[in-house]
């Protein structure tokens, strides 16, 4: 039981990893543990948006349960 | 409301006039195609190799902005095809061809999803510059 997190593009590449299992917590509080665990993705996180389970997410306070899927998505550069 | 002719997310070559044909028809005075191909330079720097990643939901959001631009626009058929993995310098990263009875409606639908394309789709460009570096896009 965990929530696993998806790293992709540059928060891939700054936490060396495409994904994560970490314990259930708010957005905001898991995003801290990825910040103490890879500092690289420090400079990443604050331009980067959020899928919780597929939808956006817009409020970092949301509680995430264990078996979800938290995605980290940097800007979009499609195109 | 016009019709969504072809949609597509892939790592294969994509084809400007593939996109043409799936909107052409005898109904439509106008087709207007936008190429967007990999340069070998960014901001004054030479680009060696590009490369895009998409994200599992992008063909899903993909027919989701395609579905809005035949909504809103006087436009008979709409595609767009946005390629990724390596992309060699020269060949297209993403393809959006409209068509319409008359010219103007088909330019203004075309750059209209062009630029929703570029908002709303998660996909991401990774460039290697001739010095050796290499950035990810719109992720400084």
């Amino acid at each position: 039981m965990a929530v696993t997190v998806r790293l992709f593009a540059a928060a891939r590449a700054a936490a060396g990893v495409s994904q994560l299992e970490v314990a259930a917590g708010s957005v905001q509080g898991i995003l801290d543990s990825l910040v103490e665990s890879h500092p690289a993705l420090r400079q990443v996180l604050p331009q980067c948006s959020y899928l919780l389970d597929e939808l956006a997410l817009h409020d970092l306070g949301s509680q995430v349960n264990d078996d979800s899927t938290l995605d980290i998505l940097p800007p979009f550069a499609g195109g | 409301m016009a019709n969504v002719a072809r949609v597509l997310v892939t790592t294969e070559v994509i084809s400007v006039s593939d996109l043409a044909a799936a909107v052409r028809s005898n109904t439509a005075g106008a087709i207007v195609t936008f190429s967007g191909d990999v340069r070998d330079n960014d901001h004054g720097r030479e680009v060696t190799s590009l490369e895009y990643e998409a994200h599992p939901s992008a063909q899903g959001l993909l027919e989701k902005v395609a579905s809005e631009i035949a909504g809103r626009h006087d436009v008979l058929d709409v595609a767009v095809a946005h390629r990724h993995g390596p992309i060699p310098i020269g060949e297209a990263a993403l393809i959006a061809a409209v068509s319409a009875k008359h010219r103007k409606a088909a330019f203004d639908a075309c750059a209209d999803l062009v630029d929703e394309v570029k908002a709303q789709i998660p996909i991401w460009k990774h460039q290697v510059f001739a010095d050796g570096t290499d950035e990810w896009v719109n992720c400084a």
